[in-house]
């Protein structure tokens, strides 16, 4: 009976400001936990929102000092242009350490094929070179922007989340968290991935970001871009590694990207927000998820985002 | 706008996962895509709104709930975060983890089955932790062509198990079908015996009692770097009018730094400061800062435990203890020779380090910890101080 009925617009209110001050909160205090728990911990920096508002929590978390993490971006050699200016002038403008891991490396070392097919991607690739990254430079917590609200299994989550010696994910058998109480403790060669944005929506995401005026790249708002229509719609930015068939064709719409990954796999929404305002009001009237809009990644099977995580995935 | 935390507890099958998928889907807070992805797993033509919640392979294989998923919607007057909790007995410790970080209960009834060894279990977890608040839904109406008599026998059994704990909180119960969306966000037409309203207007409505004092000011150190001490506030408020003490020593004057609009002047319960002092005394990770309070200071504490990992005699008895920032070694004096899973026992504990309570935060059951295994490192046990071990 339900198959049939249509799904309502979504009618997500516009919040008023001061849960955000609680989500904040709840995020600096597991910051500071993460600091004071740990020998190594880096902060993973993809040059998205998501840890990009982590790197400004970190500055207020730790201000008058300068933040205790290294960051690590783990690069794919796929990103966007626009994300790899942003990444190295958000890195020199707040004096960060960042370490890049290379994906193609790990590709070399360990003998591994590379992506193939259309949209060759290395999204899955990530998870070698990150545990490439965990072992050389004895990473013992990564500090993430995940958020539970944006996949199912991402919803199942801890807060200080438990990786054994071989980066693996055990979701059936997670340490109990009680009143957040954060247990950190670990086995050389074993690592805890940390988020302090667990219970944060896309929509708390960009609030906060007009709150605290945080900026961003410029991929997040409306732009004119030369994209692939593919036949469910989807728009995928024109970029050098897609292998284009007879028959496609390009065509120049105005876009801006929900989430940033690699370009061979995320898509880009049709959108005239030019503002991080028109962009929360585009968002209320969405009727589509973040990953559902742009992830091609995820279409694969129901378990995809499991089965990557369980492999050592961000 | 507040953050409003609630949970689903009962047994197995009673329809926890049903429920939450029924209160998303009637608030229209399921996006297209999810809803595709969904009548895509589903076999039949009944939608399975459990597969919302269990996103799990293995949960999705076995139909059950194994860990807590969390789920967000926000509507006019809340933001809710809404925790699926798993109702079987061996997966109670991932019950314990979302109902210990929530203000609010819906207790499933399965009016067919009526009550449980696993809802006493619930009930008691929910007691034991002080929930403020916890409606009761007696589900599956429609199993009974939604009559009033099995619901009130349900409410009648759940009343005498109630009366065995001593500090009841605010109850509610409601007649609901969350296969059919019956009260949960939309009242029910089927049940006009019932005068009550739905689920989702009485989650909505309640004041969530503010668990704060502004006297009582309590610090956590949650670290320290360089000349500056981090730390939580635990409750109250500050009046720089009054000194601060730190082990029943009087501080220098600290000197407060302002962090988004937060300094030790503005500050209350639940907010992270940050600050130093000339001629800082040794301080200490877990190390507690007080105004006027009184404190405990003691290495001997009666406790609350509950026991999350398989049976165990009394002679394992030593582990690490995590309080908030404060981590020790502890002694635990079983008190009986056998602990079984799920078992809820008081003991006592022998810290190897002094902690410092309050009165106040030992009354509103605020002295929270975790034991962890001192080989594995695992996670153990959860319990609650209760007073000092005289
Ligand atoms: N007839 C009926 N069946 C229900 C109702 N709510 C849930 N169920 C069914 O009960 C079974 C268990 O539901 P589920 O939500 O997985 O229970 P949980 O174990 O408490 O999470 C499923 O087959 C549901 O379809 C209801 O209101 N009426
Ligand atoms: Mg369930």
């Amino acid at each position: 009976m339900l198959l049939n009925q249509e799904v309502r617009c979504l009618n997500v209110i516009p919040l008023k400001m001061d849960y955000l001050k609680e989500l904040e909160s709840e995020a600096i205090s597991i910051l500071r936990s993460a600091a004071f728990q740990f020998q190594n911990p880096y902060l993973l920096f993809s040059g998205g929102k998501d840890s990009i508002c982590l790197v400004h929590l970190a500055m207020k978390a730790f201000y008058p000092l300068q933040v205790p993490f290294k960051l690590l971006h783990v690069d794919t050699g796929h990103n966007f242009s626009e994300t790899m200016v942003f990444r190295d002038e958000f890195v020199e403008k707040y004096k960060l350490d960042c370490h890049v891991q290379s994906v193609i490396d790990s590709i070399r070392n360990h003998k591994i094929p590379d992506a193939k097919g259309k949209f060759p991607s290395r999204n899955a690739l990530q998870s070698v070179a990150l545990l490439d990254a965990i072992n050389a430079l004895k990473i013992d917590a990564c500090i993430g922007g995940a958020r539970r609200d944006e996949e199912k299994a991402r919803a199942k989550e801890r807060i200080f989340s438990f990786r054994n010696d071989q980066g693996e994910w055990n979701p059936i058998q997670q340490r109990p968290e009680p009143w957040n109480l954060l247990n950190g403790k670990i086995h050389p060669g074993e690592n805890v991935r940390v988020f302090p944005l667990s219970n944060w929506t896309e929509l708390d995401v960009w609030n906060y970001i007009l709150q605290e005026n945080i900026e961003l790249p410029s991929l997040y708002f409306a732009h004119e871009r030369l994209c692939l229509v593919l036949p469910d719609g989807a728009l995928m930015a024109f970029n050098p590694y897609m292998r284009l068939e007879s028959g496609d064709e390009l065509v120049e719409c105005r876009v801006r990207f929900r989430t940033i990954g690699d370009m061979t796999c995320t898509a880009a929404i049709a959108s005239n927000a030019t503002t991080v305002e028109e962009v929360i009001k585009e968002l209320e009237m969405s009727k589509i998820s973040e990953r559902g809009a742009t992830r091609l990644d995820d279409r694969i099977s129901p378990a995809g985002m499991e089965d990557r995580k369980r492999q050592g995935y961000f | 706008m507040e953050i409003a935390r609630v949970f689903t507890a009962g047994s197995v099958n009673d329809g926890k996962s049903t429920l939450i998928g029924r209160m998303l889907l009637d608030s229209n807070a399921i996006s297209t895509d999810i809803m595709q992805q969904l009548t895509a797993l589903n076999a039949t033509d009944v939608l399975d709104l459990a597969l919302l919640t269990d996103g799990l392979r293995a949960e999705r294989d076995l139909g059950i709930t194994i860990d807590v998923a969390y789920k967000y919607f926000t509507t006019k007057r809340k933001k809710f975060i809404l925790l699926d909790t798993p109702g079987h007995k061996e997966y109670t410790r991932n019950m314990f983890t979302g109902a210990s970080n929530c203000q609010m209960a819906i207790l499933l009834v399965d009016v067919t089955q009526g009550i449980t060894s696993q809802t006493l279990k619930h009930i008691e977890i929910v007691a034991i932790l002080g929930m403020p608040y916890v409606i009761f839904a007696i589900n599956k109406m429609d199993k009974v062509d939604f009559q009033e008599a099995g619901f009130i026998r349900c409410q009648q059994d759940l009343w005498s198990a109630l009366q065995s704990f001593p500090d009841l909180p605010k109850v509610d119960f409601i007649p609901v079908c969350a296969l059919d969306g019956d009260n949960i966000v939309h009242p029910s037409v089927k049940m006009d015996w019932y005068k009550g309203g739905a689920l989702l207007e009485a989650i909505e409505a309640v004041e969530i009692p503010l668990d704060f004092s502004p006297e009582n000011l309590v610090l956590e150190i949650q670290g320290l770097m360089e000349n500056y001490v981090f730390a939580n506030v635990v409750s109250g408020t500050y009046d720089p009018q009054y000194p601060l003490f730190h082990k029943e020593i009087a501080l220098p004057r600290l000197q407060s730094l302002n962090v988004h609009g937060i300094s030790l002047q503005t500050m209350k319960q639940g907010e992270q400061v940050v600050f130093s002092m000339d001629g800082m005394p040794v301080f200490q990770k877990g190390d507690r800062i007080y105004a006027d309070s009184c404190p405990i200071i003691a290495r001997d504490f009666v406790a609350v435990v509950c026991w999350m990992s398989e049976g165990i005699n009394e002679s394992k008895n030593t582990f690490g203890l995590i309080s908030g920032s404060f981590e020790t070694t502890v002694h635990v004096d079983w008190k009986q020779a056998q602990i079984e899973i799920n078992d809820m026992v008081e003991v006592d504990l022998h810290l190897e380090k002094e902690r410092c309570c309050f009165e106040h935060t030992l009354a509103k059951k605020r002295e929270r910890f975790i034991l962890y295994d001192l080989d594995t490192f695992s996670t153990v046990a959860a319990g609650m101080i209760k007073n000092e071990l005289k």
